[in-house]
């Protein structure tokens, strides 16, 4: 596939290492030399320095004969226009980023066609969309809704639970439900029936969202966040703070900038803002923080929030989050004990790569750093998979079939079931195992 | 400063994987030019000679597999740029005394002649140290000879790199250990299709070239052996009297006009291909200044050795041919230049310094370098009369980078002072005048062959061993444009 990649920034950057090793031809833009510079020394791309937007520029990097182009600037105009310059061009699919304040209006933290442009993706809404599902959640450290929210995938972190130093077949998982992964020291692996559980693992459950929030409540001891402190009051924090009010829940938000704090503040009914530094030790303990369920600091700067949750923590909080930009430090933050880590630049480019895909691809979710991913996709009528029992199916190891959505109902599968053509698909496979899933429900020949 | 040093041992593998396709290119000469002389048997040539090459093919696979399993173990994520620059550096040393093998084995050749034969043809210099080439050398041997030129010719790391697709990054790295600079790169986003294009487009030329040639009735093995050595502008001949012995002048002309083909930027008939249009070709710069070098070369050339030569057209014909084979570093010989007058001469000399476009198989500093000197050392006159100007050194609309510049005035300094040493060294060793000296010196570092000025016949075999592998090296440091193979020198290549 023909790939041009507008903005080599972490997203950018993130983009270019998964493609690469995919097998694409890719063309890196970015107005800095040095970002390009960076680029031809650690991947096997074409590059170009040169502003994102101009048509000379484009035209040079093939975006007429591009299937995918995907602007990440810093520069949400930039990303914009440039889009739409590739697509004017001759580009089939085209992707911007946008980040801006006046696009926080938005709910849907995706818009497709916008303004003429396939794709507008704001990462910051949708990690605030992720945030609030967590919050529902019991315990989950992160949540992602699968087919049109029927289906959805939750990792926890184990504690102590029920579920511990027993075969998962003894375990009894509530109905529609599946442990589709273990995540121990590290390593991903796709459990079977002997396998047990040992505490600090990280599973990923996957089911119907009522059997998940079941089987929740098995493997934590956490409850639902209803009362969230947010530190921030940017694009995350406003994001996070709407839809937390639409469950009801009480919200409380700390903000540095007296002029943002009151805007926040005229903007939502029913919030408490205070003024304030989220990470001074003092105003944390005066405010309580430690009676709320969950400290989500997200504002635009890793340290702040960093510091903020492990004061937060200290101030008695049993549950943290917090965003960040380096997507590098994501571990580092988990070792330090935050419970929930995530960045907006993986979020936008685990959305970007599905793109990469092609063919009945509706979604894709990479976990673990590119050990694992979750994919959606409907099942071609032409594929080798379909009209025959799981049990027969021959998906190599390492992959899970998680789901069937046939018409309107969600199916747990067994080895009995079937996949009829024009299903949705929802598929759990390693890295390894991949290429031989992909092969399975890609049409024969193809 | 930590002194601990480097581990390296991820080159293993890649050196061990060229070094068994070595083995098994000579696996195929064997077989294809015992198949040859069964079929179409030549009975002025020496007989036999596949079974050395054979035994060589054995030994030197064995040794390749050997190399790649045990570097398997030690198999790095990524090629980095160190690991690359020491890869391409052992790929080709390695090649060189791979290739010797049959030499030895089936010429009964010592081991320094056989790795300056070897090494002279990987490196498509094409200075020999065979005196009967027509007496000595089986056909399955001579097919060997112009084979591993042709390897060399497009290179070899630039092979590996299309035959192994999965190198990423490292890839890149490699190519460049072998192709430094940046115009032939690029054609393709990734570097293992942009090798592929490359050897594809080399390919294409050899096939149309070997066509001709047998269509203007030279025996099909000839054919072949000119074709993949003219390609290269490598320049080894079947013929003691190289390509001057078919005594044909519709077979010099194509042989010529291969030899400028080969010296033009492949990145350009790429360009050619993909677009349809001339644009691309005629507009650059350097594709410009090449032609006109050649056409003053040519007529220039042409006026002189009207004293050489009784008329025109048989002036021109040999004159044509020598700016060819010169500029392209190639080296087939039709005509004596040693009677040339000494403006001629100077000439030639001048043509081999400067040698083909940059991103072609031929040698020298490159049109494109000493475009970028000239141009340079303009700007910085005016700077000395005008210093408040800003003083771009442009390649037709494009802006040149300083770094680029402080590049090629860097390879510059680094070839004069090679020649400079070697200078020393020749004379010291082996006692030869400075002109003769000079020359093949010259030869060696442009990868051309003959060398102006010689004593006695045009060949290297009156040198001692000790003087043959070091005009080895200067082939190699030629071939690999001298930052490869100097990084290793540094100890901070080495230090941790």
């Amino acid at each position: 596939m023909n790939i041009v990649v507008i903005g080599l920034g972490e997203v950018g950057r993130h983009l270019l290492s998964v493609l690469d090793k995919e097998g694409h031809d890719i063309v890196a833009v970015d107005a800095s030399a040095k970002a390009v510079q960076y680029a031809e020394e650690h991947y096997d791309v074409a590059s170009i320095v040169g502003y994102g937007a101009s048509e000379t520029l484009l035209k040079i990097a093939g975006v007429a004969r591009a299937d995918l182009v995907v602007a990440v600037t810093n520069h949400d105009e930039m990303n914009l226009i440039a889009a739409l310059a590739a697509k004017q061009l001759g580009a089939k699919h085209v992707v911007a980023r946008v980040q801006g304040t006046a696009w926080s209006e938005w709910t849907e933290g995706i818009r497709y066609g916008l303004l003429g442009v396939d794709v507008v993706i704001n990462p910051r809404v949708l990690v605030a969309q992720e945030l609030s599902r967590i919050a529902r959640s019991y315990g989950a450290s992160d949540v992602v809704d699968l087919a049109q929210d029927r289906v959805e995938l939750v990792q926890i972190d184990l504690d102590e639970s029920r579920v511990l130093n027993k075969p998962l077949s003894a375990v009894e998982l509530p109905p529609h439900t599946l442990v589709s992964a273990v995540v121990r020291d590290g390593d991903l692996f796709v459990p079977g029936g002997a396998d047990v559980l040992v505490k600090g693992d990280r599973v990923y459950l996957i089911g119907r969202p009522e059997g998940v929030l079941a089987a929740e409540r098995l493997f934590s001891k956490e409850r639902e966040a209803r009362r969230v402190c947010i530190v921030g009051g940017g694009v995350v924090g406003k994001a996070l703070a709407r839809d937390l009010l639409q469950q009801q829940a009480t919200v409380m938000m700390i903000e540095s900038d007296l002029a943002t704090a009151e805007e926040v503040s005229a903007e939502f009914q029913g919030i408490e803002v205070v003024h304030g530094d989220g990470t001074d030790g003092a105003l944390l303990e005066e405010e309580e923080v430690g009676t709320y369920d969950l400290f989500a600091a997200v504002t635009k700067q890793d340290e702040i929030n960093l510091m903020a949750a492990l004061l937060a923590q200290r101030a008695g909080c049993k549950r943290t989050a917090t965003i960040v930009q380096r997507a590098d430090y994501t571990s580092i933050y988990r070792q330090l004990g935050i419970d929930i880590v995530l960045s907006p630049r993986t979020v936008a480019s685990d959305q970007i790569l599905r793109f990469s895909r092609g063919g009945g691809l509706h979604s894709l979710t990479v976990l673990e750093g590119g050990q694992a991913e979750v994919v959606e996709l409907t099942a071609s009528p032409k594929c080798r998979a379909v009209n025959k029992p799981l049990h027969r199916m021959n998906l190599p190891r390492g992959s899970l079939l998680a789901a069937i959505v046939h018409g309107d109902d969600v199916i747990i599968p067994h080895g009995k079931d079937v996949v009829h053509p024009g299903d949705r698909v929802i598929l759990m496979t390693t890295k390894d195992a991949r290429a031989t899933v992909e092969r399975l429900f890609r049409p024969r020949g193809e | 400063v930590s002194t601990q040093s480097r581990d390296f041992r991820g080159v293993i593998r890649p050196v061990g994987a060229v070094v068994l396709g070595i083995g098994v290119m000579i696996a195929l000469c064997a077989g294809v030019g015992m198949v040859w002389d069964q079929f179409a048997p030549d009975p002025t040539r020496p007989q036999g000679g596949a079974a050395a090459l054979a035994l060589s093919a054995i030994i030197v696979s064995t040794l390749g597999l050997a190399a790649f399993l045990y570097g398997n173990r030690f198999v790095s994520e990524r090629i980095s740029r160190r690991e690359a620059l020491l890869a391409v550096s052992l790929i080709w040393v390695a090649a060189g005394a791979c290739g010797a093998v049959p030499f030895m084995l089936g010429a009964g050749m010592s081991a320094a002649d056989a790795f300056f034969e070897s090494v002279s043809g990987l490196t498509t210099t094409g200075a020999t140290v065979i005196v009967d080439i027509e007496g000595r050398l089986s056909r399955p041997l001579l097919l060997w000879r112009s084979l591993i030129q042709w390897l060399g010719g497009m290179g070899i790391v630039v092979l590996f790199v299309a035959v192994f697709p999965n190198l990423g990054a490292g890839g890149k790295h490699l190519f460049r250990g072998e192709v430094p600079g940046t115009t032939a790169e690029g054609l393709r986003p990734r570097i293992a299709e942009t090798s592929f294009t490359l050897w594809k487009l080399y390919g294409a030329f050899t096939i149309i070239e070997i066509a001709l040639l047998k269509v203007l009735g030279l025996d099909l093995f000839d054919a072949v052996c000119h074709a993949f050595t003219t390609m290269s502008t490598g320049g080894f001949s079947t013929l003691d009297s190289s390509v001057g012995g078919f005594n044909s002048a519709p077979v010099e002309y194509v042989i010529a006009c291969f030899m400028l083909i080969g010296s033009v930027n492949y990145g350009l008939y790429y360009g050619l291909l993909r677009t349809g249009s001339w644009r691309t070709l005629v507009r650059n710069i350097e594709f410009r200044w090449y032609v006109g070098i050649v056409l003053c070369a040519v007529v220039v050339l042409t006026v002189l050795n009207l004293s050489v030569h009784d008329d025109l057209l048989t002036s021109f014909r040999y004159s044509f041919f020598m700016v060819a084979t010169t500029i392209s570093s190639t080296g087939y010989g039709t005509d004596d230049y040693s009677v040339y007058s000494s403006t001629a001469l100077t000439i030639v000399i001048l043509l081999m310094f400067v040698g083909g476009c940059s991103g072609s198989t031929a040698g020298g500093i490159k049109i494109e370098r000493a475009v970028l000197m000239g141009k340079q050392a303009i700007a910085q006159i005016q700077k000395s009369f005008r210093p408040a100007t800003v003083q771009l050194v442009r390649m037709g609309k494009v802006a040149v980078n300083n770094q680029v510049l402080a590049d090629v005035g860097s390879f510059f300094l680094i070839y004069m002072g090679c020649i400079g040493f070697g200078l020393l060294f020749v004379t010291l060793v082996e006692g030869v005048p400075v002109p003769t000296a000079f020359g093949t010196m010259l030869t060696c570092l442009s990868n051309m062959g003959p060398a102006p000025f010689h004593v006695g016949p045009d060949n290297f075999s009156t040198y001692s061993a000790g003087s043959k592998l070091f005009f080895a090296i200067a082939m190699l440091l030629g071939r690999l444009e001298f930052f490869t193979l100097f990084a290793l020198i540094l100890p901070g290549f080495w230090r941790r």
